[in-house]
C-alpha cells in the first residue's frame, strides 16, 4: 500500500510545492503579525525591560 | 504571589567557559593560519607528535572550538540568564544545569583530544565520532533542552517573548540536524561509516552544515540580540511585529538553503537551484532582523559613542547584515562558480563568526559582568580598547582574505588566447596568496589580543566581587490555569449583511490563534519542529527516492579492502580540509583536473569526501596520475617534488604500521551499507596484504627501498593510502567487463565505459 503511494508520487513537483507552502505560510505569518494589536505589541516588547532585575547591588530600577 | 530567586551561578560558569574557550578557539585558529604560511613549523618534532599538529587535524579543532565551545557556551550563558528573567522563574533544575555545563565541557575536551588523534567522521562541523555524538544528544536535548522546556512550562510570564521562540527553534532544530546527519554504522569506539553515501551524504551534510550556521550561530544569537540589546539600550525592540516575521521567515527558509553549498557538483540541478532560491529569499528576513536591532537604538545613538557595550552590539549587527547579504549573494550560481573552494568562503565565514557571533558575545559579556559579579566593571576603557582592536583585527583579517579568495578564483579559471590554462601549476596560485595569509595572521592576532583584554577585565572584575553574592528574591503570581485574554475587538462585519463564512474568515484572520500559540510552549515547540521537519523532508525525500538523481555507472565497483583502509587514513588525516574530490563541469576545471565528477561515482563513499576548499589541488581524478613511488616520496617531503607546495610532510605514514586485522570489520560495515563484497568478506586480510605487496613491489621497482626507517614499506599506512589514491576517479574509465567481474553475466549487457544509466 505504502509502496504504491510512494511510487505514484511525483517528486519532481516537490520543489514547486515547497515554494507554494512557504509562500502560504509566509503570507499567513505576515498577516498575523500585522494584525497584532498595538497595545499587545507594546506589552510584549516591554517584557525584557520590565523584569526588574538590573543591578542586584543597587536594587531594581525605579 | 510566589517568591523566587535566579540561578546566576550557572550563568557565571558558562560566561567563564565562553572566555576560556574563546581564547583557545582563536589561538587554534591562529595556529592553523600560521601552519599555512610556515608548513614546517613543527619540523623538529617527532613525526608522530607532528601528525597531531597538522593542518588537516587542527583545522576541525579550531572550527569545533569556535562554534561549539566559544559560541556554544556563549549562547548557554545568554539563554540561562535571559530565560529566567523572561519567564520570571528560576531554571527548572539546578542539577540539570550543572550536568549540562560539565557535560558540555567534557564533550569539548573529548573533541580536543580525539580530533588531533585523527578520530573523525570528516564531515565538516560534525567531525566528532559517534560516542561523543551520543553524549552531545544526551547533554543537548536531555539536560539542556529538558531543563529549558520545563522552565518554560513553569514560567510566571504569560506571553513567551520572541527571544524564547528563537531559543526553542535552536533546541529542536539542532537536535534534528545532529541526529539525522550523524546516523552511522559504528566499527569501533573511534570509527564509523556514515549510513549515507556520496551525493546523498553530501546533501545531508550540507543540510546540517548550513543549518548549524543557522540554528547554532544565528537563531540563538538573535534571541540574545532581542533580549540584551533592549536591555543595554534601555528601550524596547523597535518592532515586535517585525520580530515575529523575522522569526518565522528564518525558520521556514533557512532549512531549505543548504544545497547552495553544492552548486555545480554532482548534486542534481533541481536541488541546487532550490537551495539558491531559498538562500536569496533569506536576505530579506535577515535584514529585517538587523534593521529591527539597529532601530531599537532610535533616540539612543548618543549612548553608542560612550558605551562600549552598544558599540559591540552595533558592529555585531552590522556584520550580521553584511554576512546575510553576502551569503545569499554567494549562493547565486554564477558568483558561486568563482567563490566556491576559494578563501572567499573563509572570509565570509569569519566576518560572520568574528563580527556577528564574537561581538554580540562580547557586548553581552560586558553587560553581564557587573551584574553577575555584582561590582563595577574593572576597566571601561579597556573594554573600549577591546572594541577598537577587535574591529581593526576583523577588518585586517577579512579584507586580505577576500582579496585572496577572489584572486584564487580568477587564477584558477584564467585561460589564454589558445584556450589553455594561464596558471596550470596549482602551486603558483597558492604562492600568490601567501602574502594575504600573512596579513590575516596580523588581523587574527589583534582579535586574540582583544580577547586577552576581555579575559583580564573579567578576571579583575571577578577579583572585585563581594565576599558573598547577593541573591535578590522576587515575587510574582503563578500563572492561572485558565487564562482569559483581553477581549478581541468585534469584527467590523458584525451585524452587516454578509455570509456566515465571511464572518468566520474575518475571525480567523484576526490571528488570535497565533497569540494563543505564543503562550503555549509545548504547542509552539511542536509547530516549530513540524515546520523544520516538513521543510527538510521536501528536500530529502526526492533526493533519496528519485533514482535518476544518482545514475548507475556500470564500471563503478567498491573499494578493495586495502583501498578501504587507505580511505580511512585519508579521512583520519583530514585531507578533505585542503583537497576537494569534486570536479565541476567547467572548462577550467576539466582542463586542470580531468573529466567532471558524476553522481554515480560516489555510491560507495561513506562518507563523501568532496571537501569545501582547495588549499591543494582537487584529487577526484588522482588515480593513476602519478606513480606509487611519487606518492611515497611526496608524503616524505612534498617540497622535493612540488617546490613551493605548502603541504606538510606526512613522514609518520611511512613508518606507522597498518593494522591489517582491523580491515575485516571495515569490510563488513561497507557490506552492510551496500558494497557487493563476496570474497572480501572472508579473505580481506589476505587480499589487502597481496595488494600492499604489489604496490610495495612497484615502489621498489621504481627505485624505492624495501624498508623505511625499520618498517617494511608493504606494512606501512602509506601503502594503504597510496592504494586508495591510485584508485580515486579511475573506475569511470575502467572497461566494464573487468570492473564488473563479480557479476560477469550481467556485464555483457551493460553500457560502454563510463556511461551513466538512470534506473527509474
Amino acid at each position: 500500500m505504502l509502496k504504491d503511494v510512494i511510487s505514484i508520487l511525483d517528486y519532481a513537483l516537490f520543489d514547486e510545492i515547497a515554494v507554494v507552502l512557504f509562500a502560504l505560510s509566509f503570507m499567513a505569518i505576515v498577516w498575523g503579525a500585522l494584525k497584532l494589536r498595538p497595545d499587545a505589541a507594546e506589552r510584549f516588547s516591554n517584557i525584557p525591560i520590565e523584569d526588574h532585575v538590573v543591578d542586584p547591588r543597587r536594587g531594581p530600577k525605579p | 504571589m510566589e517568591s523566587f530567586s535566579y540561578d546566576d551561578a550557572i550563568v557565571r560558569m558558562f560566561l567563564t567557559a565562553t572566555i576560556v574557550w574563546g581564547i583557545v578557539g582563536t589561538l587554534a585558529g591562529l595556529l592553523v593560519a600560521v601552519l599555512l604560511v610556515v608548513p614546517n613549523l613543527f619540523q623538529g618534532l617527532d613525526p608522530e607528535i607532528r601528525s597531531w599538529l597538522s593542518f588537516g587535524r587542527l583545522r576541525p579543532l579550531h572550527t569545533n572550538a569556535a562554534i561549539f565551545a566559544f559560541a556554544g557556551n556563549s549562547i548557554f550563558a545568554a539563554i540561562y540568564y535571559s530565560t529566567q528573567r523572561l519567564c520570571k522563574c528560576r531554571m527548572w533544575s539546578d542539577l540539570l544545569g550543572r550536568m549540562h555545563f560539565w557535560g558540555w565541557q567534557a564533550i569539548i575536551v573529548a573533541a580536543a583530544v580525539t580530533l588531533p588523534l585523527g578520530i573523525t567522521q570528516s564531515k565538516e562541523y560534525a567531525e566528532l565520532e559517534w560516542p561523543i555524538d551520543l553524549a552531545i544528544a544526551a547533554v543537548w536535548l536531555g539536560f539542556f533542552g529538558g531543563n529549558f522546556l520545563m522552565t518554560l512550562w513553569n514560567r510566571r510570564e504569560r506571553h513567551m517573548y520572541v527571544a524564547l521562540w528563537f531559543y526553542i527553534a535552536t533546541i529542536v532544530t539542532v537536535t534534528v540536524l545532529h541526529v539525522f546527519n550523524n546516523l552511522v554504522v559504528p566499527i569501533g569506539l573511534g570509527k564509523s561509516y556514515s549510513v549515507y553515501a556520496g551525493v546523498q551524504d553530501a546533501l545531508m551534510q550540507w543540510w546540517y552544515g548550513h543549518n548549524a550556521v543557522a540554528f547554532f550561530l544565528t537563531t540563538p544569537f538573535l534571541g540574545l540580540m532581542y533580549y540584551f540589546l533592549p536591555k543595554a539600550a534601555e528601550r524596547p525592540v523597535f518592532s515586535y511585529k517585525l520580530s515575529i516575521i523575522h522569526f518565522w521567515s528564518l525558520v521556514f527558509i533557512y532549512i531549505w538553503a543548504g544545497p547552495h553549498h553544492l552548486h555545480y557538483t554532482a548534486l542534481p540541478e533541481w536541488a541546487s537551484t532550490f537551495g539558491m532560491l531559498f538562500s536569496l529569499m533569506l536576505w530579506m528576513p535577515s535584514w529585517g532582523g538587523m534593521i529591527n536591532g539597529l532601530l531599537t537604538l532610535r533616540g539612543a545613538w548618543n549612548k553608542v559613542t560612550s558605551d562600549p557595550i552598544l558599540k559591540f552590539f552595533v558592529v555585531g549587527l552590522t556584520f550580521y547584515g553584511m554576512s546575510t547579504f553576502e551569503g545569499p549573494m554567494l549562493s547565486i550560481k554564477s558568483v558561486n562558480a568563482l567563490s566556491h573552494y576559494t578563501d572567499w568562503t573563509i572570509a565570509h565565514v569569519h566576518s560572520g563568526a568574528l563580527g556577528w557571533n564574537g561581538f554580540m558575545t562580547f557586548g553581552m559579556i560586558y553587560w553581564l559582568m557587573p551584574r553577575l559579579f555584582q561590582t563595577k566593571l574593572w576597566s571601561k576603557s579597556m573594554a573600549e580598547w577591546h572594541f577598537w582592536i577587535g574591529t581593526i583585527g576583523i577588518l585586517l583579517y577579512v579584507i586580505p582574505i577576500y582579496v585572496a579568495g577572489i584572486t584564487q578564483g580568477l587564477m584558477w579559471r584564467a585561460m589564454d588566447n589558445m584556450g589553455r590554462l594561464e596558471y596550470p601549476d596549482f602551486v603558483e596560485t597558492v604562492q600568490t596568496i601567501v602574502p594575504y595569509w600573512w596579513a590575516r595572521i596580523l588581523g587574527g592576532s589583534l582579535y586574540v589580543v582583544g580577547l586577552g583584554m576581555l579575559a583580564l577585565n573579567a578576571l579583575m572584575t571577578w577579583m572585585g566581587r563581594p565576599a558573598k553574592y547577593d541573591v535578590p528574591v522576587y515575587s510574582a503570581p503563578r500563572l492561572s490555569k485558565i487564562y482569559v485574554d483581553r477581549p478581541i475587538p468585534a469584527s467590523s462585519l458584525q451585524g452587516k449583511p454578509v455570509a456566515d463564512a465571511a464572518l468566520k474568515i474575518d475571525k480567523i484572520s484576526a490571528m488570535d490563534w497565533h497569540r494563543r500559540w505564543e503562550r503555549l510552549p509545548i504547542r509552539f515547540t511542536i509547530l516549530t519542529t513540524i515546520a523544520v521537519i516538513v521543510a527538510s523532508l521536501f528536500e530529502a525525500v526526492p533526493m533519496f527516492l528519485i533514482r535518476s538523481n544518482v545514475p548507475t555507472i556500470a564500471s563503478i565497483k567498491p573499494y578493495t579492502p586495502l583501498e578501504l583502509a587507505g580511505r580511512d587514513v585519508y579521512v583520519s588525516e583530514g585531507c578533505y580540509n585542503c583537497h576537494s574530490q569534486m570536479i565541476r563541469p567547467m572548462v577550467a576545471e576539466t582542463q586542470r583536473y580531468g573529466e567532471y565528477s558524476k553522481a554515480g561515482e560516489f555510491i560507495y563513499d561513506h562518507p563523501f569526501q568532496w571537501g569545501s576548499r582547495r588549499i591543494g589541488p582537487d584529487l577526484a581524478r588522482e588515480g593513476g596520475k602519478q606513480s606509487s613511488s611519487w606518492h611515497w616520496s611526496h608524503f616524505e617531503d612534498p617540497h622535493k617534488l612540488s617546490p613551493g607546495s605548502i603541504m606538510p610532510s606526512y613522514k609518520h605514514l611511512l613508518t606507522e604500521k597498518l593494522n591489517f586485522n582491523e580491515i575485516p570489520a571495515r569490510v563488513q560495515a561497507a557490506k552492510f551499507l551496500g558494497a557487493p563484497y563476496e570474497r572480501e568478506l572472508t579473505d580481506s586480510v589476505q587480499m589487502a596484504t597481496a595488494q600492499a605487496e604489489q604496490i610495495a613491489a612497484d615502489i621498489i621497482a621504481q627505485g624505492g627501498q624495501v624498508k623505511y626507517q625499520g618498517t617494511m614499506i608493504k606494512d606501512s599506512t602509506a601503502i594503504a593510502l597510496i592504494a586508495y589514491l591510485q584508485r580515486v576517479g579511475k573506475d569511470l574509465f575502467a572497461p566494464v567487463e573487468q570492473a564488473a567481474k563479480p557479476q560477469a553475466n550481467s556485464s555483457e549487457s551493460t553500457p560502454a565505459t563510463g556511461t551513466e544509466s538512470a534506473k527509474e
